[in-house]
C-alpha cells in the first residue's frame, strides 16, 4: 500500500511522530496492531554501512569539471553535492534548512543578512572552515567569463564580509527574503580560499579519481560534520547516453541508480523484479509558448482560446502516462510552498474557445505549432493538442523541427512553439526568469506592470501570509493573461535497484542528494 | 606500379581536402554555433558575443577555415572549442577504443568468414553450403541494433553472463575490459561476417570455373589443396576489397552499436561534436575517418595488384 510507504518514510525522516504515524495507519483501516508491526519493521531497517553506489546519468561531456560555478548537468550536480556543502540546504519539499551555516537572521528590511557558521567543520584537505572561504567561494560567481549561471540570483548583493571566523554578512541593494534559499544552490558551494576545481569541499564524499566524460569515483569522508552520514563507502558516477542501455545496465546489476527514464520505459521498469521506478513530482514543464508581441497572440482572447482547447486530464494521461501534475497556465507547480490552490482549474471548453476566436474573425485562422525533441513529450503533446483542437473545429497543425539548433532557430523566433523550462528552486526566480518585463529569457515577450511590482515587493515581504497572497495574485495574472500554455509539470523519472534504501529525491534535479542519504541492503 | 601508387596517394589527398571543405560547409549550414549551443536556453546576446569573441568565432567562415587548414598542414589538429584542450589529447582515448574494438572484431571475423566461405565453395550446393548461405543472408538482413538488443536481452539481462554495457573505466583490469568487449565484438562480427563470407564463396567459385583449376582436377589434385593453393590466392583481389570496406565500416560506421553498449568510441564522439558544433573536433575526426578509408582502400588495391600482376600492368 502506497500510503503506508509514504508514512513510513516520513516517520523515519522525523517529519511524523510515532503517535501521528499510528493515527494515520489507523485511518487507513489497518488497526493499531498493524501500526505496531509496521513501526517495528520500519525501525528494524537501520541503515547499513558500506558498499559501492553506482549512479548512471545520461549526458557525458568533455566539459565536466568539479568547479562549482561551471556546473551544467545533473551528473555534475550529483558530484558537486557529494563533494561540497553550501551555507544552507533544501529538504525534498523545498524548505530551507541549516548546512554549513547553523543559523541566520536579517534586519527588518531584509537587505542585510548574517550567517553564523558551524564550528569545527574541516575541508577534505584538513583545513578548517573560515568565513573567508565563504566570501571567496560566493564572490567567484561574479566572474562572468567563467561562471555558467547563478550570477542572476545574487546580482543585488553589494558586499559580502567575513565579520569574524564564524560570521558572514551579506549587504543587498534590494530586499530579498529568499537569500537563504538561494544560497543552498550549488553555484554557492563552499570551497577553500584559492581553490577552483580540485573537488575539495566539506561534503560527504572525497574525490578519488576523475576523468571528464568518463567517470568519477568518490569515497566516504570519515570526517563529515553530519554524524552518521554518508552510508556507502564509495560512489561512482558515469554516463550511458541511451535510455534503454541505461535501464539494461540497471537490470543487469551494473548500476544501482539511473537517471532520466522516459515514460515509454515505465511498463518495463514496473514489470521487472529487483528494480523500482522513482517518480519525483517536479516543476519542470514542457509548455506551449505564444509570442504575445505578434498577431494573433497579441490578443488576450486568442491566448485564452488556446488554453481552453486542451482536455488536461486526458492530455497528461496520454503524453506522460500519469507521471505528471496538471498545470494551470502559471509556472508555480503544486510542489512549491507558494502554489496557489485556490485558483480555479482551467476547464476544457472548445465552444468558448471557438466563440473567442470568432469574435476576432480568427475561427478559420491556421495555427501552426512548432515542436521538437526539446522538452519531454513535446512532440506527442503537440500532436495531442492538435487533435483536441481539430476536433473542436480549429485549424491547427503541428510542425516537427529538429532539436538541433532549436534555441537559435525556433525559440523566441517562431510565434507558437512547444518548449521546455527547467525548474527553478524558488518561486520568485521561477517567475522572474521567464515573465518579468524585458527579462533575457522572457520567451513570450509578455509584460505586466502590476506583475512586475508584485514580483519586486514579494522579495522584501517578511510576512508569510502577505507573501503568499502576492504569489497568488501573480499566479492569477499569468493564468489569465500570460503567453505560456502550461498544461503539465512533468515528474522526473529515475530508477533504482530494490536493495538501495532511503533514496531521497528532490523536485529540482531528482538525484542530487541521493549519494549522501542512500544505503545498500545486501 | 610505384607511379600508380603515387597517383593514388595524390588523389587521396585531394579527396581529403574536398571532404574537409564539404564537412566545414555542412557544419556552417547547421543552425547555431558552438557559442549558442553551449549556452543553450541560458543564452543572452552579451554572453553569446563574449563567448564567440573568446573562441574566435567572430571571424568570417573562410578565414576560420584557412586558419584550421594551415594548422592541419603543420600537423596541428587545433583546439576543441568546447573543452579548450588540444583535439589530439581529447580524441586519443576514443580513437584507441575504436581501434581496439575494430581490431579484435576483424581478427575474429576475417579468418572466420574466409573459412566459412571456403567451406561453402568446397562443397557447393551441399547442406553445409546452403545453411551457411541461408543463415548469412538472414543475418545480413537484420539491422545491427536489433542484433545488439537481442544479445543484451538474452546474455546480459536474462542469463547475466556478460555485462550489458561496455562502459570502460580507467584502471579496469585487462580481463574486465576484454569481458566488456565481447558483446559489441559479437554484434559487429555477426553484422560483418555475411558480406565477407559470401564474397569469398563467390570469388572462389569463380576461380574454380577457370581452365587451370579444371587441369588441376584432372591431374588428381585433392579439392582442399586446389581451393587453398590454387583458387584462394587468385580470388584474393575481390576478397581483399570487401575486407577493406568492412574495416572502414568497423572504424567509422558503428555509432549505433556504440550507443547500445555505451561504448566510448569515435562514432559517438563525432556525433556529440556535431551536436555541439565543435568544428575542430568534427574536422579532425572526419579527416581521420577519411584518411583511414583512403589508406585501407589503397592497401587493398596494392594487395590486389600484387596477387594479380595483370592489374599492375594495366595501370
Amino acid at each position: 500500500m502506497k500510503e503506508v510507504d509514504v508514512y513510513t518514510r516520513q516517520l523515519k525522516d522525523g517529519t511524523l511522530s510515532r503517535r501521528q504515524f499510528s493515527k494515520l495507519i489507523a485511518g487507513l483501516g489497518l488497526g493499531a496492531a498493524a501500526a505496531g508491526s509496521i513501526l517495528s519493521s520500519a525501525y528494524a531497517q537501520t541503515p547499513k554501512k558500506g558498499g559501492q553506489l553506482r549512479m548512471v546519468f545520461h549526458n557525458a561531456s568533455q566539459q565536466e569539471t568539479f568547479d562549482p560555478i561551471k556546473r551544467f548537468s545533473r551528473l555534475m550536480a550529483h558530484r558537486d553535492r557529494a563533494a561540497y556543502n553550501c551555507l544552507t540546504d533544501f529538504t525534498p519539499d523545498l524548505k530551507v534548512i541549516p548546512a554549513l551555516a547553523e543559523s541566520w537572521e536579517s534586519n527588518d528590511t531584509a537587505d542585510e543578512w548574517t550567517f553564523h557558521l558551524r564550528k569545527g567543520v574541516e575541508f577534505h584537505n584538513g583545513k578548517s572552515l573560515h568565513a573567508k572561504d565563504v566570501v571567496y567561494s560566493i564572490n567567484r560567481i561574479y566572474n562572468k567569463e567563467e561562471a555558467r549561471g547563478g550570477t542572476v540570483f545574487v546580482e543585488h548583493v553589494t558586499d559580502i564580509t567575513a565579520v569574524d571566523q564564524h560570521t558572514v554578512r551579506f549587504k543587498l541593494n534590494t530586499p530579498d527574503v529568499d537569500l537563504p534559499t538561494v544560497l543552498a544552490l550549488l553555484w554557492f558551494a563552499i570551497i577553500p580560499e584559492g581553490n577552483t576545481d580540485e573537488g575539495v569541499g566539506t561534503g560527504p564524499f572525497k574525490l578519488k579519481e576523475f576523468e571528464p566524460a568518463v567517470s568519477a569515483t568518490m569515497v566516504r569522508n570519515e570526517n563529515y560534520w553530519k554524524s552518521g552520514y554518508p552510508h556507502v563507502d564509495e560512489v561512482v558516477s558515469f554516463s550511458i547516453p541511451d535510455p534503454i542501455a541505461r535501464l539494461n545496465a540497471l537490470i543487469a546489476g551494473e548500476a544501482e541508480v539511473i537517471a532520466q527514464m522516459t515514460p515509454t520505459l515505465i511498463d518495463k521498469i514496473n514489470s521487472t523484479n529487483g528494480v523500482e521506478l522513482l517518480s519525483t513530482p517536479s516543476g519542470y514543464r514542457t509548455a506551449g509558448v505564444m509570442r504575445v508581441d505578434v498577431a494573433p497572440f497579441n490578443e488576450p482572447d486568442v491566448r485564452e482560446a488556446m488554453k481552453l482547447l486542451i482536455d488536461r486530464e486526458t492530455y497528461n494521461k496520454i503524453v506522460y502516462k500519469g507521471q505528471s501534475l496538471v498545470g494551470n497556465d502559471h509556472p508555480i507547480a503544486p510542489i512549491y510552498p507558494e502554489h496557489c490552490a485556490d485558483l480555479p482549474a482551467r476547464e476544457y471548453d472548445p465552444e468558448k474557445a471557438i466563440g473567442l476566436l470568432k469574435k476576432h474573425g480568427l475561427d478559420k485562422h491556421a495555427f501552426e505549432l512548432f515542436a521538437s525533441e526539446v522538452g519531454i513529450g513535446a512532440i506527442e503533446g503537440a500532436q495531442v493538442w492538435t487533435q483536441m483542437a481539430s476536433k473542436a473545429g480549429v485549424n491547427f497543425k503541428t510542425t516537427k523541427v529538429p532539436s538541433d539548433g532549436f534555441w537559435d532557430a525556433i525559440w523566441r523566433v517562431k510565434p507558437f512553439i512547444m518548449s521546455q523550462w527547467n525548474m527553478r528552486p524558488t518561486a520568485n526566480s521561477q517567475l522572474a526568469i521567464a515573465f518579468k518585463s524585458g527579462a533575457s529569457w522572457n520567451d513570450t515577450f509578455w509584460g505586466d506592470e502590476r506583475f512586475d511590482s508584485l514580483l519586486l515587493a514579494s522579495k522584501g515581504e517578511k510576512d508569510e501570509a502577505l507573501r503568499k497572497e502576492m504569489y497568488c495574485d501573480m499566479q492569477q495574472i499569468l493564468r489569465d493573461d500570460g503567453g505560456q500554455v502550461i498544461m503539465s509539470f512533468v515528474s522526473i523519472l529515475s530508477a533504482a535497484r530494490s536493495e538501495v534504501k532511503n533514496v531521497v529525491t528532490n523536485p529540482v534535479s531528482a538525484l542530487e542528494w541521493v549519494a549522501e542519504n542512500a544505503w545498500l541492503d545486501s | 606500379m610505384i607511379l600508380l601508387v603515387v597517383r593514388r596517394l595524390l588523389v587521396g589527398l585531394l579527396t581529403l581536402w574536398a571532404a574537409s571543405v564539404l564537412v566545414f560547409a555542412g557544419t556552417e549550414l547547421l543552425p547555431g554555433d558552438v557559442a549558442t549551443v553551449i549556452l543553450g536556453q541560458e543564452k543572452t546576446p552579451e554572453a553569446v558575443a563574449a563567448l564567440r569573441a573568446k573562441l574566435g568565432l567572430d571571424k568570417p567562415a573562410p578565414v576560420r577555415y584557412f586558419i584550421w587548414l594551415t594548422g592541419m598542414l603543420q600537423g596541428e589538429m587545433g583546439v576543441s572549442l568546447v573543452s579548450s584542450k588540444p583535439v589530439a589529447d581529447v580524441i586519443g582515448g576514443w580513437v584507441k577504443n575504436t581501434f581496439i574494438l575494430a581490431g579484435f572484431t576483424a581478427a575474429i571475423a576475417i579468418p572466420l568468414s574466409l573459412i566459412l566461405g571456403m567451406l561453402s565453395a568446397a562443397f557447393p550446393n551441399s547442406l553445409l553450403d546452403r545453411s551457411i548461405s541461408v543463415s548469412s543472408l538472414m543475418i545480413v538482413s537484420v539491422p545491427e541494433f536489433l542484433t545488439a538488443s537481442v544479445l543484451v536481452l538474452l546474455i546480459a539481462v536474462q542469463l547475466q553472463i556478460l555485462p550489458a554495457t561496455s562502459h570502460l573505466t580507467t584502471g579496469a583490469s585487462a580481463a574486465a575490459t576484454f569481458k566488456a568487449l565481447i558483446m559489441p565484438m559479437a554484434t559487429l562480427t555477426i553484422a560483418s561476417l555475411a558480406y565477407m563470407t559470401r564474397m569469398t564463396r563467390a570469388a572462389i567459385m569463380d576461380v574454380l570455373r577457370s581452365p587451370y583449376v579444371e587441369m588441376a582436377v584432372l591431374k588428381g589434385v585433392p579439392r582442399g589443396r586446389i581451393i587453398l593453393l590454387h583458387a584462394l590466392p587468385n580470388a584474393l583481389g575481390p576478397i581483399v576489397n570487401v575486407i577493406a570496406l568492412v574495416l572502414g565500416y568497423l572504424v567509422s560506421g558503428v555509432v549505433v552499436v556504440e550507443a547500445v553498449f555505451a561504448y566510448p568510441g569515435m562514432g559517438r564522439l563525432l556525433l556529440d561534436s556535431v551536436g555541439l558544433r565543435d568544428f575542430p573536433m568534427v574536422q579532425s575526426l572526419t579527416m581521420l575517418f577519411c584518411g583511414f578509408y583512403i589508406t585501407i582502400n589503397l592497401l587493398a588495391d596494392i594487395l590486389a595488384m600484387l596477387t594479380n600482376p595483370k592489374l599492375g600492368e594495366e595501370g
